[in-house]
């Protein structure tokens, strides 16, 4: 059933009747409440927005003066969340991810295994539009780069949770979707571990409460954060924070421009375009790096778009000629004739540093804005380095392509996000961490099964509990952590089978 | 010959059509061109990474000092 609260004078929501409360309608919250419901389960899920988007609710996502647009202009506040302009690409964790390495990170890893994460592939996929699909490598990769193999992914559609899933939600009897609902309060009650209610309020300044047995967040890794550091009502510092970790390891995969590179006739033919390297287990583990995907496009004209192509075209024949392309990239983006860029999607490291926090500004519902801190870590440079040097390398040994690497690699003054001589390190719009899942409140915001520390009955789903990055894609992962999270529910509190299979996954698997 | 060519032209090429750097009449480019070491048997030059070989081989052709 679908309940739009604008307009309404007065909130009244049923006593008694929903097991979860859902707070977001993205890949994770819809992906929750529908396993939630193939279970039985009486679900409230809540989005903020409307069924499209609207400044006024986008306006809310506003980061505080001094934090850089990037962190509002890359999420979006209506039904379907920020799966309305995803891209689409699904990558798989790797178990490399889930191991303890702590030569390379100060910071706890996954309190979890990989194979809690891999039993939930499947239904992931089906969610994602990608059933029956398997993962391959992009095609014309070949494998001859030592350290690295090629890479592997699945391209969904991409799956827009809102237009695919609201007829399912309206007809659903299990689930109620309120839309305009936005949650600006966590009550607790008086044991001040248990919660209350979700606070709704409504952009007429409308207000009421939504109870259920358990709650769940889901409105993405800054603004999970951002609503628990809001929540500080009745506990100092907000909810999660008993060990000062709320809001911090917020990470992104760092987006760089890694150099140029002349392709090797004898590899690059039949029209290949671009080929796609993930760092191997070994060599991240040798080098004592995160991993990264590294992907080479190549184009075999000089090449430019929008408006004065023709005066573009001109600039970009002279400045490849006279070797002052990198300057000119800084005024438009072109390639030279016979030249190849690589870039990568490289793993931050979880470092306190990078952290979310509360400015003293306020939105339209009262709910103080954020501020980001964001930077590059020693580790980050590290990998950055490590996994160009090594990549031009074995490119060159391979057969592949040579490769020229970028002056800011051997800076140590890097700062995110970097433009310069045409070299671009910036983030991919990966919020991940601030919520981070860890074995205890010292650690983490999030214990192994997602609830929030110091509560008995809050959950966070999404991609903030990320104790690490790795160098996938975040939207599938993100959706299985969310259907784990869903069978926790469902079993009231207790772990689903952690050897196998449970019945219905099994049910699921074989369907 | 060209700034670009000047060191990717040679890589490209595989030294062979390279127009050693004595013909160039923009000869300011060898001055600029930055040799860095990157590990054993490595460098760039100019930023592009070549062999300790290839390295010896532009020397000797001219392309590097």
């Amino acid at each position: 059933m679908l309940i739009d609260l604008a307009g309404k004078s007065e909130l009244e929501f049923p006593q008694d009747k929903y097991d979860v409360a859902v707070a977001g309608s993205g890949p994770a919250g819809i992906s929750l409440a529908l396993r939630l419901a193939e279970s039985g389960k009486k679900v409230a899920l809540l989005e903020a927005g409307g069924l499209q988007f609207t400044p006024q609710s986008q306006a809310v996502y506003q980061t505080a003066e001094g934090t850089d647009p990037y962190f509002s202009a890359t999420r979006l506040r209506f039904f379907g969340g920020t799966s309305n302009h995803w891209a689409g690409r699904c990558r798989e964790p790797e178990p490399v991810d889930f191991e303890e390495r702590p030569e390379a990170y100060e910071e706890s890893g996954w309190p979890i295994s990989f194979a809690e994460i891999k039993k939930y592939l499947a239904p992931a996929k089906a969610i994602l539009d990608l059933e029956s699909k398997e993962f391959k490598e992009k095609e014309g990769t070949q494998d001859l780069i030592d350290s690295f193999y090629p890479d592997l992914e699945l391209l969904s559609p991409p799956t827009r949770f809102g237009v695919k899933y609201l007829d399912t939600l309206q007809s659903s009897e299990l689930i109620d979707l309120y839309v305009n609902a936005n949650v600006v309060d966590i009550p607790l009650k008086e044991d001040l571990a248990s919660i209350d209610s979700f606070a709704v309020k409504t952009f007429d300044n409308v207000s009421g409460n939504i109870q259920a047995k358990n709650y769940v967040i889901a409105l993405g890794a800054v603004e999970n954060a951002r609503l628990l550091l809001n929540c500080d009502r009745q506990i100092d510092g907000g909810l999660g924070n008993g060990g000062g970790m709320l809001g911090t390891c917020f990470m992104d995969h760092v987006n760089v421009r890694l150099g140029k590179f002349i392709p090797d006739k004898d590899v690059w033919k039949d029209g290949i375009s671009s080929m796609a390297y993930y760092t191997g287990d070994d060599f991240i583990r040798s080098a004592g790096i995160g991993a990264s995907n590294v992907t080479m496009g190549y184009t075999a004209k000089a090449e430019s778009d929008g408006r004065g192509q023709a005066v573009k075209k001109f600039l970009v024949e002279r400045a490849c000629n006279w070797g002052l392309e990198d300057q000119l990239s800084n005024v438009f983006q072109f390639v030279c004739p016979e030249e190849g860029r690589l870039s990568t999607l490289t793993e931050q490291d979880p470092h306190r540093k990078n952290r979310i926090y509360l400015s003293d500004e306020k939105d339209e519902l009262g709910l103080r804005r954020v501020s980001v801190d964001w930077s590059l870590s020693d580790f980050d440079k590290k990998t950055i380095k490590a996994v160009a040097e090594e990549f031009a390398i074995q490119a060159h040994r391979g057969g592949v392509a040579r490769v020229k690497l970028p002056e800011f690699l051997f800076e140590e003054d890097v700062k995110l996000p970097f433009y310069g001589n045409g070299y671009l390190v910036n983030g991919h719009a990966h919020h991940m961490g601030a919520t981070r899942m860890a074995e205890s409140e010292k650690d983490g915001v999030v214990d192994p099964n997602c609830r929030v520390f110091g509560t008995n009955n809050l959950y966070v789903a999404g991609s903030s509990v990320f104790p690490r990055g790795g160098a996938h894609n975040p939207t599938m992962p993100l959706v299985q952590l969310a259907l784990r999270l869903a069978d926790h529910l469902i079993d009231d509190g207790s772990l689903p089978d952690q050897e196998g299979l449970s019945a219905e996954q099994e049910l699921l698997q074989e369907t | 010959m060209n700034r670009r060519n000047f060191i990717s032209g040679a890589l490209a090429t595989g030294f062979a059509a390279a127009v050693p750097v004595k013909a160039d009449s923009t000869n300011q480019a060898k001055k600029s061109t930055k040799v860095v070491y990157l590990r054993e048997g490595y460098y760039t030059v100019d930023g592009w990474v070549v062999s300790e070989k290839e390295l010896a081989q532009l020397k000797e052709s001219g392309h590097v000092d």
